[in-house]
């Protein structure tokens, strides 16, 4: 950073304030516009035909019938798509396989989940399109699902792609795409000089984003080859790359134009109708707009891995932790890419342990191909890893705050996969706990417990783009390429506020498309405030340089003579009254032209972040069914630029974190059809669930940020299922160590535990 | 293209004549909650649509000491409705925890009972009421006690040309509670509920309703667990009795909500809180 215009001593003026959201008063009078709000002039509609099996064979697909059918315009098949390189190229915050991708749009020789894209419809009326589907014949010959990594795994495992080895097996078909290893130090030597070891086994479900607004897309294309797609993406230009790697057309063909977005969560940061809809419409000519039902949603889009994962963690009697060594399987869905590797990085990234063994396996199973969710992979590892720490520090007799705060990674420590940490926040989120109303208050009562967990999430930097406009009125707009998921347009706009010297209301956010903008990554990876919001920092800087000159020029002075304090311009030794932003933007056209600032960033310098929770649980005995009565919240902004969108990141996160714990999972039949593809029976936590989530933000500023921001979107969601399984031990005296903690499965554990196993069923689903 | 023809009459008789002529052809749409979602996915084409939200079905008067309720009343009248309050207490409630806010906007009583799903919630407090209904066609009026009503899961006596119109609720004495374990507080189908009615005597119970939904393909009344109660002293312990011999009542099922086995343990423990909420143990 060449110049810092904020003088930070004396404290910001916009960043830490709280002002209304920019996009606040579209969305609640209904003038925002959703990617399904979108129609064009000759549009058709454009619909999936999607596998009843979880596994099978396609043999043959007839679809003439369909294509007779007055109003139908275009089918499509597999074979409509370019065969893709079976290859991983790096694409934004992921890197992606062609093939898998182009395979999972739509089908090839077979179909690998229920709701797998076998073939789709283009028509000119909704309804034409959904009874063309049924015109449709695809000839299946049935396979074994194969549903869980266990059985994945298991030697005589149904095989789902002959071509996929790794390498450990050489040349032996698998569902093992992959085996990674982490390690430092010994671990036999570390649990050998423990006094204490622990080791537990522990299983989680497969759970949705949730997000509310199904996907959808509405792609058109000329005959100039040129192709536009409108819809609601957290990565416009991860779209545009993947659509068309897809369909083999050059990436700059493709403008793609993000709609308001309603909900993400990673859900929203790959493909599935986009690369379909633009098919169907160089098929036809015509725009073709397509929107998923919400069965389609959690039937056929990405969802995160469920997982099997053994810990074992050995400590002294002090509670220093000596070892660790965990063992991870997370379902990768119907292709590899599951979240397996961040969750070997992070299961113990909040920790000081010097032996550390760590195996990751990504696996595939015959499920909706996983996509990211929030802090993808970490929280199934954290229900884990945190859940045995605990159990470490009640065998120690050491709070469990304590405990983590004796082992917890500080400045310096090194990370389980990386160099030593910069600044990070952990302990203080372990103390601001502590200290809190919360942790100090008495909890009385029966069958009730107080739970303890953290957290960690990297964090991403990646490249962005930005543009700052001052307007003729002294006010200005930001231009970014960052689909908005949580508030970052406040942000921006609070960040170009600071530097400009305006109100935070008098700067405009804009999302623009991939034409209009240099190249954005994905909204992921908590990025988007910290590295957009550095590229707007620089814009903003860059735009006040402009205007410092047109200034000097005024006054005909040099330019670095001008300063500019309080709201306004001053020249040293100047006797002419300082002037505002407002004044000189009126003076632009006489003194240059129009300023426009810039600037464009690869990120470096991102902060990690923490999180610590603290949950109060009631346990009803005779049913399993789980209260929480209190939920605290610490966590690391490094610095929270709108405080109230950083709360709400934090109560999101846990909100869903809690819908982990408690209810959220994919229930299957043993034909692996899902059983519960609605809202009604797939349950999120709802308000009266919840109680309302407290939060304390720490601010241990990123020393790799001009504003010390650290990303805040994600680790919230980390702690929670481990915090409510410790809470509920503390209740019952029950180690819960399966996800989610619903009340069977609760009350089958609390029977167990005292001695009635009779009266439970051996191997029922007690989902 | 699949399209449906509409009928939204405003006089009964042409409703009850579209009734017979039409049978099975023609579906009643009320609120439309349980019947829309079945139309957008596509799992029922309905020929031609009978809406019945404007033959003035929608009532809540009060008659010989009891109360009468026309079919097309919403859920969210019955819940707040302080006629109901005063004297079917257990069916606001239970109205009340049904669904949440959007969903019992439009939700009937009727659709509730017609559409014989097993984890409704009106069955089982209308049970412990003893509430008759009324079935109107062409041929006349039948009023049958409602637990003659349901026949199976998403099948009732109602014959093709008749129209549920009323809910009839008698003047019944006791005490009443209404207990449900859904999955979530709000916005969950019930995996047990339960409603308890029973009328104390001089210190000893005169008369009492065990009733439990969700359980088997229709709700249960469990007279053996009420002639525990029948002539005793209330104690927790006379609950504990009652549960144990209702959950051998119940034939519980499996499903995608819950198994058996938990469906079993939790109407035990259900029906023990009911029988002391509504005798105030
Ligand atoms: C999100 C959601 C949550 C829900 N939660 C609950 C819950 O917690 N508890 C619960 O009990 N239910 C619940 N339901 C189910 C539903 O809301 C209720 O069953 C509701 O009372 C149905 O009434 P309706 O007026 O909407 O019926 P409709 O959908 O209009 O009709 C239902 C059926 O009844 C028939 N019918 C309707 N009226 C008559 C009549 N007068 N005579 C003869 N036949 C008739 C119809 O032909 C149809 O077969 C829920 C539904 C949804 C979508």
């Amino acid at each position: 950073m060449a110049t810092n215009t904020i003088d930070s001593s004396s404290g910001y003026r916009v960043i830490g304030t709280r002002p209304i959201r920019p996009d606040g008063v579209d969305k609640v009078t209904g003038r925002a516009k959703y990617g399904a709000d979108y129609a064009l002039p000759g549009m058709l509609h454009g619909k999936v035909l999607r596998s009843p099996h979880a596994h099978a064979r396609i043999k043959a697909i007839r679809f003439e019938r369909a294509l007779k059918l007055p109003g139908v315009k275009a089918v499509v098949t597999g074979k409509d798509l370019p065969e893709g390189e079976n290859k991983s190229v790096p694409l934004g915050e992921m890197s992606v396989n062609p093939r898998y991708l182009g395979h999972n749009i739509l089908a090839r020789d077979k179909a690998l989940y229920q709701g797998h894209a076998v073939a789709a419809v283009a028509a000119v009326g909704l309804h034409i399109a959904e009874q063309a589907l049924e015109l449709i014949e695809v000839e299946y010959e049935l396979l074994p699902p194969v549903m869980t990594v266990d059985e994945a795994m298991a030697n005589s495992a149904p095989i789902l792609d002959p071509e996929l080895r790794n390498e450990e097996q050489g040349d032996e078909p698998t569902n093992i795409a992959k085996h990674a290893q982490l390690k430092r130090g010994e671990t036999e030597a570390g649990f050998k000089s423990a006094q204490i070891v622990v080791e537990r086994e522990f299983r989680t479900a497969m759970v949705h984003q949730g997000y509310i607004e199904p996907h959808n897309a509405l792609a058109t294309y000329g005959s100039d080859g040129r192709a536009t797609i409108y819809c609601s993406t957290q990565g416009p230009f991860e779209v545009r790359g993947m659509s068309a790697a897809v369909l083999g057309v050059p990436v700059g063909s493709i403008k793609v134009v993000p709609a308001e977005i309603g909900g993400g969560f990673g859900g929203k940061t790959t493909v599935y109708l986009e690369p379909l809809a633009l098919l169907l419409a160089m098929k036809t000519g015509r725009p073709v707009k397509m929107v998923m039902t919400r069965a389609e949603v959690l039937r056929a889009s990405g969802p995160t891995s469920g997982s099997h994962i053994k810990v074992k963690m050995g400590c002294a009697r002090d509670g220093k932790i000596t070892a660790a060594g965990v063992w991870l399987a997370y379902e990768a869905g119907a292709f590899p890419g599951s979240p397996v590797a961040a969750a070997a990085m992070t299961v113990l990234a909040p920790y000081a342990i010097p032996n550390v063994l760590i195996d990751a396996y990504d696996v595939v199973v015959n499920r909706p191909k996983t996509a990211a969710y929030r802090a993808p992979g970490a929280t199934n590892a954290a229900f884990a890893a945190e859940t045995v720490i605990d159990e470490l520090a009640e065998r120690c007799g050491i709070d469990p705050l304590e405990m983590r705060i004796l082992n917890g990674a500080r400045e310096g420590t090194p990370h389980p996969a990386g160099p030593p940490y910069r600044r990070i926040g952990f302990i203080e989120t372990c103390e601001a706990i502590k200290n809190s109303p919360h942790y100090s208050s008495e909890l009385n009562g029966a069958n009730r417990g107080r739970g303890v967990a953290s957290g960690f999430w990297f964090n991403a930097g990646m490249q962005s783009a930005a543009m700052v406009n001052i307007h003729a009125d002294g006010t200005a707009s930001v231009v970014t390429g960052s689909p908005d998921i949580g508030g970052s347009r406040a942000s921006c706009a609070m960040i170009a506020a600071e530097v400009l010297g305006l109100e935070a209301e008098e700067v405009r956010p804009v999302v623009t498309d991939t034409d209009a903008i240099g190249h954005t990554d994905v909204t992921g990876g908590s990025r988007v405030t910290f590295a957009t919001g550095m590229a707007v920092f620089q814009a903003a800087e860059d735009a006040m340089r402009q205007l410092k000159e047109r200034a000097a020029k005024l006054w005909e002075c040099k330019p670095e003579e001008v300063e500019f304090r309080a709201g306004k311009f001053f020249a040293k030794g100047n006797p002419g009254a300082p002037i505002t932003i407002k004044e000189l933007a009126k003076r632009l056209p006489r003194t240059g032209g129009p300023v426009s600032g810039r600037a464009t960033v690869n990120a470096r310098g991102v902060g990690p972040a923490f999180a610590t929770t603290c949950i109060d649980v009631e346990v009803d005995l005779d049913t399993g069914k789980v209260e929480i009565l209190r939920c605290t919240v610490a966590q690391d902004a490094g610095r929270a630029i709108h405080p109230a969108y950083v709360e709400g990141q934090m109560q999101g996160g846990t909100a869903q974190g809690i819908g982990w714990a408690l209810n959220e999972e994919y229930v299957y039949d043993a034909q692996g059809r899902m059983l519960n593809a609605g809202l009604l029976d797939y349950r999120m936590p709802t308000c009266p669930d919840l109680p309302m989530i407290e939060t304390i933000i720490v601010e241990v500023p990123n020393p790799g940020h001009p504003l010390g921001v650290r990303g805040v979107g994600e680790v919230s969601i980390v702690p929670p299922p481990a915090a409510v399984a410790n809470a509920i031990y503390r209740a019952v005296g029950v180690r819960l160590t399966e996800l989610p903690m619903s009340p069977p499965r609760v009350l089958k554990a609390i029977l167990t535990h005292s001695g009635q196993p009779s009266s439970v069923p051996a191997a029922a689903q007690v989902s | 293209m699949p399209t449906a023809e509409y009928f939204a009459p405003t006089e009964l008789r042409d409703a009850l004549r579209l009734l017979a002529e039409r049978g099975n052809q023609i579906t009643i749409l009320a609120g439309g909650t349980d019947l829309v979602p079945q139309f957008n996915c596509r799992e029922l084409r309905p020929h031609a649509l009978l809406y019945i939200g404007k033959l003035g079905l929608n009532y809540i008067i009060a008659k010989n000491g009891g109360l009468a309720v026309g079919s097309a009343t919403s859920l969210e009248e019955i819940a707040t409705n302080r006629l109901v309050f005063e004297r079917a207490p257990v069916l606001a409630q239970a109205a009340a925890e049904m669904g949440n806010p959007t969903i019992r906007n439009v939700a009937t009583i009727g659709g509730n009972l017609a559409t014989a799903s097993r984890a409704a919630d009106m069955p089982p407090p209308l049970l412990a009421l003893d509430a008759e209904l009324s079935l109107v066609s062409e041929r006349g009026e039948r009023v049958i006690p409602i637990g003659e009503f349901f026949k199976r899961a998403h099948k009732t006596v109602r014959l093709a040309d008749e129209l549920l119109t009323e809910i009839r609720i008698p003047s019944v004495k006791g005490q009443t509670a209404f207990v449900r374990h859904g999955r979530r507080k709000v916005f969950s189908c019930c995996v047990a509920s339960v409603a308890v009615r029973v009328v104390m005597d001089g210190g000893k119970c005169a008369d009492a309703r065990i009733v439990a939904g969700s359980m088997a393909s229709t709700p249960v009344r469990c007279l053996g667990a009420e002639g525990i109660l029948q002539g005793k002293h209330l104690t927790s312990e006379l609950a504990v009795e009652a549960a144990a011999q209702a959950v051998g009542e119940c034939k519980p099922i499996d499903d995608d909500r819950a198994t058996a086995w938990y469906r079993r343990r939790v109407i035990k423990v259900l029906i023990e809180r009911a029988i002391n909420r509504a005798s105030d143990l």
